[in-house]
């Protein structure tokens, strides 16, 4: 079994994905036996607003209840919350995601912190994306750069509380560079799908334990396969790999609204049976 | 059999490093040596007898596993071509250059007319980093002058992925050019395109290890969308042609 809490939907504006549309990532679902996978629309990423690319991939993806939507917010839009509020009503959602490199935000600026404070209010998590793409490799028009980790984690850490944080796409250099704060913050967790080098998800588990550590693909831009040898074949334990593959979800998703934790509840248990 | 054309040494982690390997069904590993304990992008000659040594080490260690390519510094000049002798005749199988000097360079022209002579391959860095190449690092446009200068010289350009898209349509047209899809994020589709253009014999599987991960790596040729029969050509059949395994 596993739980994918880090993938994407739609086009990649820079170059040309077969594998995009929401039909190719259910059958890749079923192929690699993915039973829950949180999924955020790429094209929102670019949008001046991304709240229609997010509807549009809630339309797509609502009937499939192995999809659960993390819809792309922008923080320094003034309607997040207004769209938040309301999608609240219509569908599970198993978080947010922002881009700070993407969508340029001003991390020492009032509009984040007032963003982090309202939003703390919702007790939902808060999926922090770190990266997209290799930097050296990114279009040239592109103005992205590296997200400085240390600066937004101590606004976050003073500003936002009570529901987890998931770091998706760190590397392990910065890991170990940040496993202090993974170890004094209970509720702050990352993904896989950017961690690479020889015995890195042992080295990364030694670092800030294995509770921390979710299984992420950055599907569809990265292959699958890449993903799950990645954990397969990291000399750690059966056990130690179920955790990392679905357990510590169950650790991630308390801190969802009590609505939605039943409906995740009721699906891992009909999978689970 | 599956051959990886792209792996580093680290002290003390070469045990780990066949270990993991072997996890991945991976039975030979083509070794250069860029520094002992970090990578020196224009080493001395001191510094470069020191690093071949230790390639020579890790293949009187694992007989059986390494596969040893020579690093060179072609601003070195005959000193150059009697390090690459010095290897060739303790059993290395290729030559390595990294950013010391480019693909197009005269000094490079020296050592590729060199290994050609000796029938062995070139392994030359190279990338088309939207952030710019370092002073003497290569880019596809180099490697393709070299390729110009020495049509029978067997040359793989590094890195499928840092050289991208732009990288393949240089190469395309330069038989003796083979990528390897060594390093870089593993990244959808640019495998299959490079399939398509180039054709999978020109294609190589390479790890970039330790700074990158076996199984990542290996995972973009089993998780492309290729055939069965492309994928064992990128994995083994093409390496073991090159190498005369």
């Amino acid at each position: 079994m596993i739980i994918d809490v880090n993938a994407f939907i739609g086009q990649w504006p820079f170059y040309a994905l077969s594998d995009c549309t929401t039909e190719v990532f259910k059958r890749t679902l079923d192929k690699h036996n993915i039973q829950l996978a949180l999924v955020s629309s790429l094209d929102g990423i670019f949008h001046h607003d991304p709240q229609f690319a997010n509807e549009r991939l809630l339309e797509e993806t609502v009937a499939d209840y192995r999809i659960i939507n993390v819809p792309v917010i922008n923080p320094e839009l003034p309607s997040w919350e207004k769209i938040l509020d309301r999608d609240l009503k219509l569908h599970p959602i198993a978080g947010i995601k922002i881009l700070p490199n993407y969508h340029l935000l001003n991390l020492d600026g009032d509009a984040f912190r007032e963003f982090l404070t309202r939003f703390s209010k919702y007790d939902l998590p808060l999926i922090i994306q770190l990266r997209m793409e290799d930097l050296r490799e990114k279009h040239p028009l592109l103005s992205v750069g590296e997200v400085n980790l240390r600066e937004i984690l101590d606004v976050v850490m003073t500003n936002f509380h009570k529901s987890a944080i998931l770091l998706a796409g760190i590397k392990f250099s910065e890991i170990l560079t940040h496993k202090q704060d993974f170890r004094e913050n209970p509720l702050m967790f990352c993904d896989t799908s950017w961690i690479e080098g020889v015995n890195s998800m042992k080295r990364s588990v030694d670092a800030i334990g294995i509770e921390k550590i979710l299984f992420g693909s950055h599907s569809p831009l990265f292959y699958m396969e890449s993903q799950i040898f990645k954990i397969r074949r990291s000399g750690l334990s059966e056990s130690e790999q179920g955790m990392i593959f679905h357990d510590n979800f169950k650790r991630y998703a308390p801190a969802l609204r009590p609505i939605k934790e039943k409906v995740f509840t009721k699906q891992l248990n009909q999978k689970e049976n | 059999m599956i051959i990886d054309s792209h792996v580093h040494f680290e002290q003390d982690r070469l045990d780990e490093i066949v270990a993991f390997a072997r996890v991945s069904e991976i039975d030979k590993l083509c070794i250069s040596t860029l520094g002992t304990h970090s990578y020196i992008p224009a080493p001395t000659r001191e510094e470069i007898i020191v690093c071949n040594n230790a390639t020579l080490m890790a293949m009187e260690s694992y007989p059986d596993v390494f596969v040893g390519f020579c690093y060179l510094n072609p601003n070195d000049g005959c000193e150059a071509l009697r390090e690459m002798d010095r290897c060739l005749e303790r059993g290395m199988k290729g030559v390595k250059l990294w950013i010391a000097s480019k693909a197009s360079s005269r000094e490079v022209a020296q050592i590729a007319e060199h290994a050609m002579e000796h029938g062995v391959p070139l392994l030359q860095h190279s990338s088309n980093k939207t952030t710019g190449n370092s002073e003497f690092g290569s880019n596809s446009s180099d490697v393709v002058i070299l390729a110009e200068r020495f049509p029978k010289l067997t040359i793989i350009m590094a890195h499928l992925g840092g050289n991208g898209y732009r990288g393949v349509a240089d190469v395309e047209k330069h038989t003796n050019i083979f990528i390897d899809t060594s390093g870089g994020e593993p990244t959808v589709g640019i495998t299959e395109h490079a399939v398509n253009t180039l054709g999978a014999e020109r294609i190589l599987f390479g790890s970039d290890v330790p700074g990158r991960s076996f199984d990542v790596q290996i995972g973009k040729i089993f998780g492309a969308g290729i055939k069965d029969s492309e994928k064992d050509l990128i994995l083994c059949g093409n390496m073991k042609r090159i190498l005369k395994l």
